[in-house]
């Protein structure tokens, strides 16, 4: 099966938006005694003052996003190194049957290749090979930056919270501490807010080995793992997994924003929505853009969650990634 | 003739000093040359090809870059979880053992407003791969620190704003912050840089005086102020 016709290419796509999140704790930074922090940064607001608010880093974002991915590449059967099929942390660097394949003295581009050919996981989301005392980057294809909460919409709550024991005050004590069986007290925060996100998704990298400048899978594969990405990135919003969603999972009220992607080497354009005109401001950014670029910037912007999913929907059904320039590869290489 | 190019930061920014370690880090308060170049040549390899890249190198190399900052900036001091390779005993005892959870100490800094890097330009050729270029970077330092884009100004004369070079004139000089930032060594090749290959990079210290000054600290943050 080759790739089908008539279908926009993508060579990045960002989301730039504002998402209302209530009384979630996805942002703990740890504990001081028995009360659990939230984790703040400090901006600039609008009087050019400086204002802590809420935050969720980039990198809880991306968790957040791989584990949709995992959930999709083993729905729809993508390859996966031994280590993603049980969604190991440590992804293919853990991965025996692929430590054994290579030797140090093996060049990396081979090495990548491999890596390329066995884990859409590894592909996707970036590794750092260390096995066989390598140093082998694969850098992420998915990159989200802070989600910062606006100075005049975000508010901490903290709640106290206890685990009743009965007869707790008539134990020997031995060996409770260790066992957490004790009586306990602690103090857990709830955050409120609009937070303003910003990602960007360079798809055109999908099975690409940055070394060789060649791709390491057939179209069709790329196809299927692009279309994972693009549903892993649409659930990430749908259902924002993370710290403390068993008591306190978060209510979505609304997301709004711009989607924006570029169909030659110009990025999809972002903006951070903690400025109020994010949304004109990407678009007249897409203009300038497009006046150099061939009309290779496209933004369509959306005002709800459904608004979102309906776009969303839309990408991912029409549209596959853009195939860069490769450098000259024998056709016994290319695998279809 | 400077080239100026403006760039709308859209999340926070973070690069690690090139001193620092991986446990505690602080942050550059600007892109630094080296970072600059190398996300130029990014751009260049992922768009087109390694060959341009190569054949170009000197040219990026000799750039000289100056920096401006937006009249405001907050450095945030942050706790994350990072993964760390083990030691080299852990890992005789543990061979299976690739990789550590652990916390690193980082800071990501906040800019209430545009930054500029203007770039002199020399010849003509020099000036259209910058204008073609330049607009497909969309981020520095850490991976994920977005940066917009916005547009392209010709100046014969640099503002107050910008940084200064510090060089061998230890007189008259402009009040700010001394910062030390890494630029390509002069006698830096294209195999240096390349990641994937096993050469070393050869990294030039440079003093840069931004025209900023502390307003406030705490254990959380510091802002900064333009002078």
């Amino acid at each position: 099966m080759g790739k089908k016709e008539n279908k926009k290419e993508i060579s990045s796509l960002s989301i730039s938006g504002r998402i209302i999140l209530d009384m979630h704790s996805l942002n703990n930074e740890g504990g001081e005694g028995n009360q659990i922090l939230t984790r703040q940064v400090t901006i600039i607001d609008k009087e050019g003052k400086p204002a802590p608010v809420n935050a969720v880093s980039g990198d809880m974002l991306k968790h957040i996003q791989a584990q949709h991915l995992y959930n999709v590449a083993i729905e729809t059967g993508l390859n996966l190194c031994s280590s993603c099929k049980v969604f190991n942390a440590n992804r293919i660097t853990d991965d025996a049957q692929f430590t054994k394949s290579f030797k140090k003295t093996d060049p990396d581009e081979e090495v990548m290749d491999k890596l390329l050919k066995t884990c859409a996981i590894d592909d996707m989301e970036g590794i750092l090979v260390t096995n066989n005392n390598k140093n082998l980057p694969r850098k992420s294809v998915a990159e989200f930056g802070w989600l910062i909460a606006l100075p005049e919409a975000s508010k901490t709550e903290n709640f106290f919270h206890v685990k009743l024991v009965p007869n707790a005050g008539k134990g020997t004590g031995e060996g409770e501490e260790m066992a957490n069986i004790g009586q306990n007290i602690f103090h857990r925060p709830a955050n409120s807010g609009i937070y303003a996100l910003v990602s960007n998704f360079d798809t055109c990298r999908i099975g690409y080995n940055d070394i060789s400048k060649t791709y390491a899978i057939g179209d069709n594969e790329r196809i299927s793992r692009y279309q994972a990405l693009l549903k892993s990135i649409l659930y990430t919003f749908l259902k924002p997994t993370g710290a403390m969603r068993n008591t306190q999972n978060p209510h979505i009220v609304n997301f709004e924003g711009v989607i924006s992607y570029s169909s030659n080497s110009i990025p999809a354009p972002t903006v951070s929505a903690l400025n109020k005109d994010y949304d004109e401001e990407i678009l007249e950014i897409a203009e300038n853009l497009n006046k150099i670029a061939d009309n290779s910037v496209t933004v369509e912007k959306f005002k709800s969650l459904k608004e979102f999913t309906e776009k969303f929907q839309e990408i991912i059904n029409n549209t596959e990634p853009l195939k860069l320039k490769e450098n000259e590869k024998k056709e016994n290489e290319k695998e279809e | 003739m400077w080239l100026e190019v403006i760039y709308r930061p859209t999340t926070l920014f973070s690069l690690k000093q090139s001193r620092a370690t991986s446990s505690g880090a602080k942050s550059l308060l600007t892109p630094s040359p080296y970072a600059a170049k190398m996300a130029l040549l990014n751009a260049i390899i992922t768009y087109d090809s390694l060959q341009l890249a190569i054949d170009n190198f000197d040219l990026i190399k000799e750039l000289d870059m100056r920096f401006s900052l937006p009249g405001r900036l907050v450095v945030n001091n942050c706790f994350l979880k990072i993964q760390k390779e083990p030691h080299s005993e852990t890992k005789k005892e543990h061979p299976e053992i690739n990789f550590q959870s652990t916390v690193g100490f980082r800071e990501y800094v906040y800019f209430a407003g545009d930054i500029k890097i203007a770039v002199i330009i020399r010849n003509e050729k020099a000036k259209d791969l910058l204008k073609q270029w330049l607009p497909r970077i969309n981020y520095f330092g850490k991976k994920g620190c977005f940066f917009q884009f916005v547009k392209f100004k010709d100046s014969t004369t640099l503002g107050k704003e910008y940084s200064e070079l510090l060089d061998d004139r230890f007189t008259n000089l402009s009040p700010g912050l001394i910062v030390e930032m890494d630029d390509f060594d002069e006698t830096v090749t294209f195999d240096n840089v390349n990641t994937y290959s096993p050469a070393k990079t050869k990294r030039k210290k440079k003093f840069y005086i931004l025209p900023i000054k502390i307003e406030r600290a705490n254990k959380n943050f510091t802002s900064y102020v333009s002078i």
